[in-house]
């Protein structure tokens, strides 16, 4: 992927060593990790550092035979779902409240994003000492999921949001005047317009979902999800399987954003 | 819910009002619009003539008033059980339908078989001459394209009444000039009743069969062009249609027609445009520039009854007439404009410093009283 960028860069650059070089240095910072960290779920020794030994696709295998992980993938999956969809329904219905004028709109629309800029921390306690107080046990579908719901609601939001502001209100008078009801007129008009913005507040709100860990180490209870076990797997016995559970993360996020962007160009 | 043929109008307006806040947008109009009408509402921006459309097509909620079409009051009636459609100055297509599509929507809405729907979107678009675009985007046609398809839309429900907010607005001058005579051409095919919005008083004239003009809030008088151009029932009127020469002045003598003073020397004499003006009231005094006619000082004119000493001022060629500043001493220049229709025009123009005689008729003067 980063062939023709490069080469386009050479021609441009004329020639120019210190740009190409510094072109370089660029691309190996950024890419450079995960690129080491591919390499090696392939090698095959039991250590996660070079030497290279030999290939292998015996850590792979582990990780298809490996039943916590597969317990794992799944909470974290099911979780990205059900945070992805109450969080952009939430968003959704909020960008729309913000169409109309109301008192306070500004300060609402303020609290609304302050989420965003909570540090993890604070939330994972806040959340942890709520359900202390409240005498409930944490799990993954009670506390994670208010914790993940609450972190990805001001993205939502914001996506829906945005999409929202820019959209001509004339067209859904036009519709109302050719004589669809209120209904109609969000089903033939208003959701087809925003649908692109609620795919990607839908594939924001799962991936930041699925990736996260601060605040789901604070409540996830005795459960895991997917970035807890690579965390624990690290600190316990860290072998190759743990590059190839990286290595396939990758993988799933690419062709999660691909088809993102697919649906984005419709 | 239909009641035609009881009423002989297609849109009636009772004592219309809309308040925003400390403005009075639209200020107790009332308006009857005869079936199959070209009627255009026309007033400077801010006049409430947007907010009038607005009202029709059930998208804003009078304050007072009501509005009936073909006699049935509307009410709350919400806008999709309205039998009234509407062309935006936007356009407003929607972005994600093709052509045919955007013109089928109100007929899917009412759930019409398909052939039906096929059959009638294309009969709109052959009167709208886009025949063949059916399966194109809104962005991949031009401005004019795109009106046409927002006209053909609101056209295929066959509403009682069609509104049009500025729809040329956003078009450049010739694609303007070309779509007025189809907008015209297209009211005679259809035979719709048209209630069109416009700030701009030649569009107005050009495609009319009348004119409600209005200002803040309210409609200062409703007439057919012609009425509307040569007797305006107000300074306003005349003022913001066509162009016009205004003096200020006071009644000195009355009768069947006034004389006014304006300035020093000049008395004026012109027909008082609503009640007789007693001597002493202030009144402005409005003349086309068109009516006026020019002579040499050393001529005698018995049959104007305006006779006017003057120097010309300015002379503006314009192609197709020729514009004169004169100074008549009436506080005002004096404008005049003049058919071009010399063969050698060099050698026939006023020159500036030249002295002439500005000459118009009675009927020509219009007398307001000033408000």
């Amino acid at each position: 992927m980063t062939e023709p960028i490069l080469s386009r860069l050479r021609a441009k650059a004329g020639g120019d060593a210190t740009l190409y070089a510094y072109g370089v240095l660029l691309y190996l910072f950024l890419y450079a990790p995960i690129v080491y960290l591919i390499i090696f779920s392939f090698n095959d020794a039991t250590a996660t550092t070079p030497p290279w030994r030999g290939f292998t696709l015996q850590w792979y295998r582990q990780v298809l035979q490996n039943v916590d992980l597969r317990v794992a993938f799944l909470n974290s999956a099911s979780l990205g779902v059900m945070t992805a969809v109450i969080s952009v329904t939430l968003g959704t219905l909020m960008a729309f409240a913000f169409r109309w004028r109301f008192r306070g709109k500004g300060f609402v629309f303020g609290l609304l994003l302050l989420p965003m800029l909570t540090p993890g921390i604070v939330l994972g306690v806040a959340l942890t000492l709520l359900w202390r107080f409240f005498r409930l046990t944490p799990g993954l579908f009670s506390s994670t999921l208010v914790a993940h719901v609450i972190y990805t609601l001001p993205f939502a939001f914001l996506i829906v949001f945005t999409r929202l502001h820019r959209f001509d209100r004339s067209l859904e008078e036009a519709a109302m005047d050719l004589g669809a009801d209120h209904i109609r007129t969000f089903r033939h008009v208003t959701f087809p317009l925003i649908r692109p913005g609620v795919i990607a507040a839908v594939i924001f709100a799962f991936t930041l979902s699925f990736d996260e860990f601060i605040r789901t180490f604070f409540v996830i209870g005795n459960e895991n999800t997917l970035p807890m076990y690579v965390w624990s797997m690290i600190m316990t016995d860290s072998t190759p399987q743990t590059n190839a559970i990286g290595a396939i993360i990758v993988g799933l996020s690419l062709s999660w954003i691909l088809l993102g962007t697919v649906f984005l160009r419709r | 819910m239909n009641s035609a043929g009881r009423s002989p109008y297609d849109l009636e307006i009772r004592g219309l009002a809309k308040t925003y806040g400390a403005i009075r947008a639209v200020d107790g109009i009332s308006l009857e619009v005869e079936r199959g009408e070209f009627l255009s509402i026309l007033g400077p921006s801010g006049c409430g003539k947007t907010t009038t459309l607005r009202m029709i097509a059930g998208f804003e909620q009078p304050d007072a008033g009501e509005i009936y079409l073909q006699g049935t009051q509307m009410g709350t009636t919400p806008p999709y059980e309205r039998n009234v459609n509407t062309v935006f100055q936007s356009y407003a297509l929607f972005p994600h339908m093709t052509v045919f599509d955007n013109i089928a929507f109100g007929l899917r809405m009412k759930r019409l078989a398909r052939e039906q729907i096929a059959r009638r979107v294309k009969r709109m678009l052959t009167i709208v001459e886009l025949a063949g675009y059916e399966q194109r985007l809104p962005h991949q046609l031009s401005g004019g394209e795109q009106q046409r398809v927002g006209l053909a839309r609101a056209l295929v429900k066959e509403p009682t009444v069609l509104l049009l907010d500025e729809p040329l607005g956003a078009l450049d001058l010739k694609v303007r000039k070309r779509m007025q005579y189809e907008l015209k051409r297209i009211h005679r095919e259809v035979g719709i009743t048209f209630i069109y919005v416009t700030h701009d008083q030649e569009e107005a004239l050009v495609m009319s069969d009348r004119i409600a003009v209005m200002n803040q809030g309210r409609i200062e008088q409703v007439d057919t062009t012609f009425d509307i151009y040569e007797r305006p029932q107000s300074l306003f009127v005349a003022d913001f249609i066509g162009e016009s020469n205004t003096f200020a002045g006071e009644v000195v003598a009355t009768g069947e027609d006034v004389s006014v003073r304006c300035g020093e020397r000049v008395v004026l004499r012109g027909r008082p445009v609503s009640a007789a003006l007693p001597v002493g009231v202030q009144v402005d005094v409005v003349v086309r520039p068109e009516k006026i006619g020019m002579g040499r000082p050393e001529t005698s004119h018995a049959g104007e009854e305006n006779c006017l000493r003057g120097w010309v001022r300015e002379v503006v060629f314009q192609g197709t007439s020729v514009k004169y500043v004169l100074d008549i001493g009436a506080g005002n220049p004096l404008i005049v404009h003049q058919q071009n229709s010399l063969s050698y025009p060099q050698a026939e123009f006023l020159k500036p410093g030249e002295e002439v005689l500005a000459l118009w008729r009675l009927e020509s003067t219009l007398v307001f009283p000033r408000r």
